[in-house]
């Protein structure tokens, strides 16, 4: 079978990922503050939206690089990609 | 033994450093617009259309990215709301230390006075010693200095902490609980 498919969009798509999540991991390092006697809760907080934010750069990695996988999957012909099967390919695509 | 009587100190340490924590707060806020930013694309991303990425692989793309956009704007507004915590909370304790300050500037020249405490007089009050007189009344102005900042640094701690409860949970189960333990206060 074949689906239409602008590859060009979808590429730039992994891309965008990509910059996005590099971005994401880069402001993902938190200074622990003195922050007096709540210094501990504190801290535990950051850990928690630190570990967030690098799963959520995780998570959008392994998107595009699932992206790439399916171009590798697929064979694009004039603006249609043919699957062998569409519903087994697919599923690289779901988190 | 109250705190005006002979013999008696002010621990005059503000352990909470302002700087640190408006340090912190900025970097989360640049946190919070990185993941705003990565939500507002993807769900740009997920918007494309059946003409440019067809079939199942397109339906399951489109709910993959909406997923993922839900955690970065999830994000991103937790790290806004705890950004503007923690700024406030350096303000807070910079006006803490302001008025820690001024308790030590009473006491200064009258009492004795480190950067660690302020001592009251060590002899009860005599009227007929203006020496003593003026001690007791330098002690009185630094105990309400630092009585208000007492007062202001635990509301400061009180609103933190009610900032970080707020801040629920949220994302995939693996992100675990994201529960802490009550700060104790002074």
């Amino acid at each position: 079978m074949t689906i239409k498919v602008d590859v060009e969009t979808v590429r730039q798509h992994a891309l965008g990922l990509l910059d996005d999540a590099m971005e994401i991991e880069r402001r993902a390092v938190l200074d622990r503050p003195e922050a007096g006697s709540v210094r501990a809760v504190t801290d535990a907080k950051l850990d928690r939206i630190e570990e967030r934010a690098h799963r959520l750069a995780e998570l959008m990695t392994e998107l595009a690089d699932a992206l790439d996988r399916w171009f590798v999957a697929a064979h694009a012909i004039d603006g249609e990609v043919g699957l062998g099967l569409d519903l087994l390919t697919s599923r690289v695509l779901a988190l | 033994m109250p705190l005006l009587a002979a013999g008696r100190l002010l621990d005059v340490v503000v352990r909470a450093d302002p700087e640190s924590c408006q340090g912190t707060a900025t970097q989360l806020a640049r946190l919070g617009e990185a993941c705003g930013a990565a939500g507002a694309r993807l769900v740009r991303q997920a918007g494309i259309g059946e003409d440019q990425l067809g079939g199942l692989s397109g339906i399951v793309y489109r709910q993959s990215t909406r997923d993922l956009a839900d955690l970065a704007d999830r994000l991103a507004a937790d790290c806004g709301r705890l950004a503007a915590g923690l700024g406030e909370y350096a303000r807070d304790v910079a006006e803490v230390r302001r008025l820690m300050g001024e308790a030590v500037a009473a006491a200064t020249g009258r009492l004795q006075v480190t950067d660690q405490a302020v001592w009251s007089p060590i002899r009860p009050p005599d009227p007929g010693d203006p020496e003593l007189t003026a001690a007791w009344t330098a002690w009185h102005a630094a105990v309400d200095w630092w009585r208000r900042a007492r007062a202001l640094e635990d509301a400061a701690v009180q609103a933190w902490w009610q900032v970080v409860q707020r801040h629920v949970p949220d994302g995939p189960a693996e992100y675990g609980d994201d529960t802490v333990t009550p700060p104790e206060l002074s």
